[in-house]
């Protein structure tokens, strides 16, 4: 049922500046031209990572690339996909532009595609090895991993008993 | 004797068939299937017949699809009913199956109102592939054509209609377009498209008579005003309802709906219903009610597929979801979004316009949660709205923030002031409460991706969360 071996890439909020890098790397690698200047100047930039900032905090939400993914259930054509690999994919040629999965990703994920009526969202960059957001993160707020390797890392959590109301 | 017999051959059936499948890889499954076709992508039936998309695009699942999954298909047969004491289906070929498990998956049949000669040529409904090809048939000589309601049907077969270069009239009982989605402001906006398009409408008024010529063709509508539109073809479409047909007298519980529990099983032990015939939970109104939309169709046949092969998933519930353009008019909407004034207080309604972008939104918040939303034009990121409903998460203390922002991290990393009264094992969960959360952290969530928010936010009346944790979700 589920690909627990999916590697995804997960936001580490304690690292976060908020620079929001990884979205300009993100617009560029899915532009067109491949290139900052093009891509700002001539191209549709959009990115599928958001930067989200409440004052001093912040953290990139991206697809989640989830086991039982919203908007794949919600796609009335079949053109959002989960892979035998666990990767989320629209395939465009599909899609009709109906944005049922754009209203049904809980992380508001999957967006209109700038300048076409199709949807759009995180494909882990299939061209490059590491995604190109985790490449660009200068603060290794974002890692590429499966995530049980990645728990494997995470600092042991207070254990407090903890009751209310 | 079939292990897994499923009634109905569309997209409940297709998750159904796929969960059975992840537990059970041998169970003989059958289909019954009325419909000569494989599951096909019923909302396309409009993108096709206005030449959007082409016709090798409807098919949802292909043959091979069934075939891989070991699948017997009986094309052509139907349901007609059940016996549950001798556990046997009685199907339209005349013969008799025996069953183990059955699922009721046989969706929605199109309401017809009482109106004078509705009956005879001329007059279609819009739900199945059959009715767009009846449609087509006739494409040639139709020159005007009358939609009678103004969901999301009628609007989508009222575009498909105009981009055939059909002249075409929309009639609909409420005061406004997409009565279960908009309010009347929200309704402005589709009306400024349906103008621009050249599409004329009719609102506050019903269709009460058909009149047609001495041979039978329509030729005109009447209303209940007294005005009268010409026409020669008349499309109705104001609503679909639960298809009950086949469980009549059969001993199983029917209300709207065929009424199932949180196994999406119903009063009779080992049928199970899902889809558009079923009647579920529904998480905002807090008790059962069918809901006809293709995402809880998927999630209903999922679940109902995974108890049925012996694997307990609670259903934890859902509510409408809904995406819908026509002439460069677009909405999002989930839940109750039609609300349109604060009932006795209970309701508080949040809307933010921006007229010259064409930009609407909308909440209805009740009991600090939220109940339903609705967004025109700018769509982006939508699904958080969604999000926050499935999490019934506290959304007063950024609710400034709402409607006016199409980014609100509260929503997912809330902070500690939005907390509900409950228990929890670690401060660190408090501090990081919310739908991406409980009873894990915030990342426990993001690296353990099997939860889902709806079933990791779901709490009984005492406050206790029911997520068993990840053990339990195989
Ligand atoms: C034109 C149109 C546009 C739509 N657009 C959208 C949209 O944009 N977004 C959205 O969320 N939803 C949309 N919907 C609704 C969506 O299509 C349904 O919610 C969804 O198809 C429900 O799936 P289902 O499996 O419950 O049943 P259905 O798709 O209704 O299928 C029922 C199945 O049961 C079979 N059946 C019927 N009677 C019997 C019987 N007696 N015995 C055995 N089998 C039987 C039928 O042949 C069919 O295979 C649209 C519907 C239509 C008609
Ligand atoms: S787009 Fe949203 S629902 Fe779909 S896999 Fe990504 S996070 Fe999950
Ligand atoms: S917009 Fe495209 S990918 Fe999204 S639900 Fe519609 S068809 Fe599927």
């Amino acid at each position: 049922m589920s690909a627990k071996r999916t590697k995804r890439v997960l936001p580490i909020e304690e690292n976060c500046m908020g620079c929001r890098l990884c979205e300009v790397a993100c617009a560029i690698e899915h532009s067109e031209f491949k290139d900052p200047l093009l891509t700002f100047f001539q191209g549709k930039p959009q990115s599928f990572t958001v930067v989200e900032v409440d004052g001093a905090f912040s953290f990139s939400l991206n697809c989640r690339h989830c086991d039982e993914p919203y908007c794949v259930e919600a796609c009335i054509t079949g053109a959002m996909h989960k892979e035998h690999d666990g990767r989320v994919i629209v395939y465009e040629d599909l899609c009709i532009g109906c944005y049922m999965c754009v209203v049904s990703c809980p992380w508001g994920a999957v967006n209109p595609k700038e300048g076409s009526k199709k949807a759009a969202k995180c494909d882990l960059c299939p061209d490059r090895e590491l995604p190109a957001c985790v490449q660009a993160c200068p603060n290794r707020a974002l890692v590429y991993d499966t995530s049980e390797e990645l728990i494997f890392f995470l600092p042991e959590e207070e254990e407090e008993p903890f009751i209310e109301g | 004797m079939a292990k897994y017999l499923i009634a109905g051959n569309s997209v409940a059936a297709v998750s159904a068939i796929q969960a059975i499948r992840s537990i059970d890889a041998d169970g003989e499954i059958v289909v019954l299937s009325p419909e000569r076709i494989t599951a096909y992508c019923r909302p396309l039936i409009t993108y096709i017949l206005a030449g959007d998309v082409e016709e090798w695009r409807l098919p949802y699942k292909r043959e091979s699809f069934y075939q891989q999954n070991n699948v017997k298909v009986l094309y052509g047969v139907a349901l007609e009913g059940v016996d549950t004491e001798k556990r046997v289906a009685y199907l339209s070929d005349g013969d008799t199956m025996p069953f183990e498990k059955l699922l009721l998956a046989v969706g929605g049949k199109p309401f017809i109102p009482p109106i004078e000669n509705v009956e005879g040529p001329d007059v279609y409904t819009y739900t199945t592939v059959s009715d767009m090809n009846a449609l087509r048939e006739r494409l040639a000589e139709i020159k005007r054509v009358v939609v009678v309601g103004a969901g999301m049907i009628g609007m989508k077969v009222a575009e498909a209609l105009k981009k055939c270069g059909k002249e075409v009239t929309i009639v609909e009982l409420m005061d406004r377009i997409l009565p279960m989605v908009l309010d009347r402001k929200g309704s402005e906006f589709a009306e400024r498209a349906l103008d621009k398009a050249g599409v004329s409408y009719v609102l506050g008024d019903s269709v009460v008579g058909i009149h047609r010529d001495a041979s039978g063709r329509v030729k005109q509508v009447e209303l209940k005003s007294g005005t009268k539109i010409d026409c020669d073809t008349v499309v109705v479409a104001v609503g679909v309802r639960p298809n009950l047909e086949p469980v009549k007298d059969s001993g199983i519980e029917t209300n709207r709906g065929i009424i199932v529990d949180d196994t999406l099983e119903t009063n009779v032990e080992g049928i199970y219903a899902a889809g558009d015939c079923a009647e579920a939970y529904d998480i905002i109104l807090g008790q059962k009610r069918p809901n006809l939309v293709w995402p809880v169709a998927y999630r209903q046949g999922f679940i109902a597929g995974l108890n049925m092969a012996g694997y307990r998933r609670r259903y934890v519930g859902g509510f409408p979801i809904n995406s819908i353009g026509f002439f460069g008019f677009q909405v999002c909407s989930a839940g109750m979004s039609a609300v349109e004034d604060e009932v006795n207080g209970s309701f508080e309604i949040l809307t933010y316009v921006d007229e010259e972008k064409g930009v609407y939104r909308k909440a209805v918040i009740g009991n600090n949660r939220l109940l339903g939303f609705a967004v025109i034009g700018d769509v982006r990121r939508a699904g958080l709205y969604t999000g926050l409903i499935w999490s019934r998460m506290d959304v007063s203390y950024f609710k400034d923030k709402l409607v006016t922002d199409v980014s609100f991290p509260e929503a997912i990393y809330p902070l500690e002031g939005a907390l509900p009264a409950m228990n929890f094992s670690s401060r660190k969960s408090i501090r990081r409460f919310g739908w991406a959360v409980f009873p894990y952290s915030y990342r426990r969530l993001f690296t353990g991706y099997s939860a889902r928010i709806e079933e990791i936010c779901a709490f009984d009346e005492k406050g206790v969360c029911l997520y068993g944790g990840d053990d339990d979700q195989g």
